[in-house]
């Protein structure tokens, strides 16, 4: 037992040092509502952990920020005073009143929720890595039960008007292929146009049909899922595309869904470039699916490129937004930072937007891209809210008049430093690509997989080869060129988060750095090559990208002692025994040696790198086995053939097959080598994420208590820590922010001259309407996130105060550090309105008109903090 | 004619009058040695034979890729002590052991003379030359080997003198396919060598005659 602790403590170690600056990729599904009456707006600000609240008027003013779990991504209104917002890497729902300006409750949801509905009384979230939604009763907001989905990642959802029902879409789904493994598939076929001195290509497998003869298993193309919530029963719908990315109800009762179809049928990079993936609409009724594609085909064209069609195309498309008449659909275009206006009656586009017509041609910078992905339409005026992720700003566009009025930065801090959004802007911009219609993006959605297999070989290419070491062998010096064949046959997408632990990249390891990408924009984009300079910054911002905790891990990070009837703490000693070779080559604490071994190691035909086991916990659904039956069509692996655990790959290094051992203790072995496999740990510690919120009457809540210590504990590992904790809330009626110090056992307020005070304390000081929630945050996150938004070294409630002043003309000023303060305007000095005009920046100032029918007035400003 | 007619049979009489001995192999190392699965002592007098079974690797007795030619995956192979306390005939019967029919085992094997006495050294070496892990380690030395990648099942005989032996035995399939464990069975029978079985029959053809006097 003592020696599992210690090594318990030394895994932990590495796992710690490993991982430093974290940067999490949001999803958003539904990043902005609109109140009824139009008077305020609701953005998520995913980088700031805050609900943001606008204004509305001639154009929207940002009025207060509200603390909310880590990576909000969506924001639903469930009564006039009360806001639910979904929290992808807190795993929660933060229940915010809006009155009150602070999270009333925290509701713990499943791993990685994307969306809530409200309906007939319950809640209904969708918790995306657990392929299920979640029921949480709306009078005693706790959890109430659980409908299990068949479909991967559910993401979107929405209900019909009378609400009976409920419709769920899934991100990752089939488009009607799998994979031929490689034992069986034919022999492949080189091109009469492949370069003529290469050798024979590797024995691989094929992407084929799902109904292929030699496909024993079927694969589910579960799209949507349609929830009758009389059962409730579920059924499905299918063929309507192979990434779904939203759904929208229109008031006929039709269903939008914006997808994108993978085209992995057609094989090697020459033969996909700049046209691997369409972007469509599909529009759904009871009996039928009409498929819209919303871009020229490239087909025509192929293999020149449609510049033309580039000017106008709509790429990834992850937002519809229905005008109030039901006759006309906006849809926003997230790769091409374009809007397009749908006339439903005919599915002509009939007007087009390009979010950047307002940008000087000044070159490109950080702010370039904008990246849309959700919209609002106000009740009276003619004004469409636009939410970009990419530049984390929100746009205001006139409906008649097709003008961009104003672009408003979704919080009052950087989301993000110059460079490293310029960076993550090459990855998503579809207007690089020749025909504009693709991305990095397009496969990796949203910087993680699609759940497909491409085959990306080039039988143009040649052999060049990459030394690799014999690990399996425990012969780390002996070196020996690995040779790669171009035509490398198809292999899975796999992620672009949590590469900074790879030194070698691509299942094959062939890559040896992320600039070594650069090729793949003029080669399968058909876009011209990056600058160096340019790609060093996609390295930057890649580099510093974190997968989500592994929810098997518990709070504290250690291990489960239980998981699918194994023991992952007794799976430790199966992983790194010896005789069975796992950590051979399957290094701690990422899974990866980075090396490429004998490709007999693996059982297979051409070198393969060891991969990473951060996020095998996501990847366990496929079950090609005679009669089996799958959400999708590709497993684990290189080529998603494979599907078992513990032995993953072919091999024979292990002993747990050895007949001369009692097969009940195998049998322990596997389950329990399985267990810790599925509980690796992704590099970021669960206490990230987690919060516990206290009111008044939960001060002696044992178990509330109990894990706010664990984040606490989390906090207290010296250098090794990578977590802090935060609180933010009410006491006494103020918006308090503060930061947790370990070494004080303390929390530092927002305020200079106020003393660090105990979680007890705070708790002590909550009146009957106070209210508190404690948050992990990454250590770095914390200061930004609580008491010191600017990072300044100032607790932000000790900020000086910024100066108010009125130009001639009718324009007021103040100093643009103060970017969390707004104006205000009053005739009587009771009743204040913020003034909503557009705002400029300049020269260190803001500058903000006031409104024409103004004459005379009060002006102040205020924090929205 | 008679004589010689008695000659034979006397001769048939001695060579068959010994029942065949079944031994049952014992686990792990015999005394002084490292790394052994199994460990048995064969009388060929009375003509031991031993069964058992085991898990090797489908390309561990030798493997294309690894440095060096005719390598082998130490691990992944099975090596197994065998003490003869006569000159022998050693017979090796093989045969892959697994309900499932494709799964590639081509049985194969290296026999040295001498007893390994370490774990240390390298994980893998040469199946067609001597062996010695480490400086100051028992010297194997290399007596014979059967290379098969045909069949699954080996039936061959190895004429030995009396002493300490071990066995490497693995498979042989090709290096791309899959990878996996096989389960085997083998069956060791230590025969008499001819030489030996040829003085006892004159032995006994003497005594005969001698008695006929």
């Amino acid at each position: 037992m003592k020696r599992i602790i210690v090594f318990n403590f030394l895994l932990v170690f590495q796992i710690v040092a490993s991982a430093k600056e974290q940067l999490f990729f949001a999803r958003e599904t539904h990043p902005l509502e609109i109140s009824p009456d139009g008077s305020r707006l609701f953005v998520v600000d995913a980088p700031g952990a805050r609900l943001s609240v606008f204004a509305t008027g001639a154009a929207p003013v940002l009025i207060k920020e509200i603390p909310v779990g880590l990576l909000p991504v969506a924001v639903r209104l469930r009564a006039p005073d009360e806001a639910w917002v979904v929290n992808e890497l807190s795993d929660s729902i933060s229940v915010v009143s809006l009155s009150q300006e602070v999270v009333v409750k925290t509701i713990p949801t499943g791993d990685e929720p994307g969306d809530v509905a409200f309906v007939g009384g319950k809640a209904y979230v969708t918790c995306s890595r657990d392929n299920r939604l979640d029921i949480i009763d709306l009078e005693t907001y706790e959890k109430s039960g659980e409908i299990p989905l068949e479909g991967l990642f559910p993401r979107s959802l929405t209900s019909s008007s009378n609400g009976t029902r409920l419709y769920v879409s899934f991100l990752m789904t089939s488009n009607g292929t799998t994979i031929l493994p490689r034992s069986i598939a034919p022999p492949q076929e080189v091109p009469g146009w492949a370069n003529p001195e290469l050798p024979e290509p590797p024995q691989t497998g094929k992407i084929v049909t799902t109904d292929h003869p030699e496909i024993p298993y079927q694969v589910q193309d579960h799209d949507i899922a349609i929830i009758d919530l009389a059962g409730p029963t579920t059924s499905y719908r299918g063929n309507l595309g192979t990434n779904l990315f939203n759904l929208t109800i229109l008031p006929d009762g039709r269903i939008l869904a914006p997808n994108s179809e993978a085209r992995n049928l057609i094989i090697f990079e020459p033969e996909l470039r700049g046209r691997f993936t369409l972007s469509r609409l599909a529009i759904i009724d009871e009996n039928e699916v009409r498929q819209l594609d919303l871009n020229s085909n490239p087909d025509l064209t192929f293999p020149e490129i449609d510049r033309e069609a580039a000017t106008t195309a709509m790429a990834q498309v992850m937002s519809t937004l229905p005008e109030e008449d039901g006759q006309h659909v906006w849809l926003a275009a997230f790769g091409s930072d374009r809007l397009a206006k749908l006339r439903m009656s005919d599915l002509m586009i009939t007007e087009r937007v390009d979010l950047r017509s307002n940008d000087q041609s000044i070159g490109r910078n950080g702010q370039t891209v904008r990246g849309p992905r959700g919209m609002a339409i106000h009740p009276t005026l003619p004004h469409l809210y636009v939410f970009n992720k990419l530049s984390h700003t929100l746009t205001t566009i006139d409906r008649n008049r097709l003008e961009i009025i104003a672009e408003t930065p979704v919080g009052s801090s950087p989301d993000l430093a110059p460079s490293l959004k310029l960076g993550r802007a090459f990855l998503f911009d579809a207007r690089l690509s020749g025909n504009g219609l693709v991305s990095c993006a397009s496969c990796h959605i949203d910087l993680e997989r699609d759940g497909m297999a491409w085959d990306l070989g080039n039988p143009k290419g040649e052999v060049f080869s990459v030394p690799g070491a014999f690990l399996s062998l425990h012969a780390p010096n002996i070196f020996e060129d690995r040779e790669m064949h171009p035509m490398k046959g198809p292999m899975v997408t796999q992620t672009l988060i949590g590469l900074v632990e790879q030194t070698k990249l691509h299942w094959r390891g062939d890559k040896p750095d992320i600039q070594s990408f650069n090729a793949t924009f003029p080669d399968l984009l058909a876009a011209e090559r990056l600058e160096e300079s340019e790609m060093n910054l996609v390295a930057d911002y890649l580099n510093k990208l974190r997968h989500h905790p592994n929810p098997n891990l518990q709070l504290d990070r250690n291990l489960p002692t239980e998981l699918n009837g194994g023991n992952p703490v007794d799976g430790i000693a199966v992983y790194t025994l010896f005789d069975n070779h796992c950590s051979s080559c399957h290094l701690l604490p990422s899974g990866s040696s980075n090396n490429i071994d004998i490709p007999s190691t693996v059982g297979s035909f051409q070198p393969l790198k060891d991969t990473p086991f951060r996020t095998t916990y996501q990847r366990i659904h496929f079950d090609p086995t005679p009669g089996g039956i799958s959400p999708s069509g590709y497993g684990i692996g290189s080529d998603g053939s494979l599907h078992e655990l513990p032995i993953g790959h072919p091999y024979s290094l292990h002993i747990l097959d050895d007949i001369n051992r009692p097969p009940e203790v195998r049998q322990k072995e596997k389950r329990d080598l399985t267990a810790f496999i599925l509980s690796f740990d992704s590099g970021t510690a669960p206490a990230i994420g987690q919060s516990e919120t206290f009111a008044a009457q939960d001060i002696g809540n044992e178990k509330k208590l109990s894990r706010l210590e664990v984040l606490e504990s989390q906090s207290s590992l010296g250098q090794y820590s990578e977590v802090s904790v935060v609180a933010h809330g009410l006491i006494n009626g103020i918006s308090r922010s503060f930061r947790y110090d370990p070494e004080l056992d303390q929390y530092h307020p927002d305020l200079f001259e106020e003393h660090p005070a105990s979680a007890t304390n705070l708790l002590a000081r909550l009146s009957s309407t106070d209210v508190i929630t404690f948050t992990g945050v990454p250590i770095e996150d914390a200061g930004r996130l609580s008491t010191d938004r600017n990072s300044n070294q100032i607790p932000d409630r000790s900020e000086p105060l910024p100066t108010l002043q009125i130009q001639p003309g009718g324009t007021i000023n103040w100093v643009q550090s103060a970017s969390s303060w707004y104006p205000e305007i009053s005739t009587d000095f009771e009743n204040w309105t913020p003034l909503a005009t557009p705002r400029r920046g300049d020269n260190g100032l803001f500058f903000q008109p006031l409104p024409n029918n103004v004459r005379r007035g009060f002006l102040r400003l205020r924090n929205t903090n | 004619m008679k004589n010689k007619r008695i000659n034979i049979i006397a001769i048939l009489l001695l060579t068959t009058s010994c029942h065949a001995a079944s031994i049952a192999p014992l686990g792990g190392n015999p005394a002084g040695g490292e790394g052994y699965t199994y460990n048995l002592v064969l009388d060929a007098a009375n003509k031991d034979t031993s069964s058992f079974q085991g898990t090797v690797g489908s390309w561990s007795w030798e493997d294309s890729r690894l440095p060096g030619d005719n390598t082998f995956w130490r691990h992944q192979s099975d090596w197994l002590a065998v003490t003869l306390t006569s000159d022998s005939v050693l017979r090796i019967q093989a045969e892959r052991n697994d309900p499932v029919a494709d799964i590639k085992l081509f049985p194969s094997f290296t026999i040295f003379r001498g007893i390994n006495d370490t774990t240390e050294g390298p994980h893998f070496g040469s199946n067609v030359s001597d062996l010695q892990w480490e400086a100051g380690s028992q010297l194997l030395e290399y007596v014979g080997h059967h290379n098969n990648s045909v069949s699954g099942e080996i039936d061959e005989r190895m004429t030995l003198a009396a002493g300490d032996y071990t066995i490497l035995f693995g498979g042989n399939a090709r290096s791309e396919i899959d990878a996996v464990n096989v389960a085997y069975s083998m069956t060791l029978t230590a025969i008499p060598e001819p030489g030996s079985s040829f003085l006892i029959a004159l032995g006994g053809i003497l005594l005969l005659r001698r008695r006929n006097r």
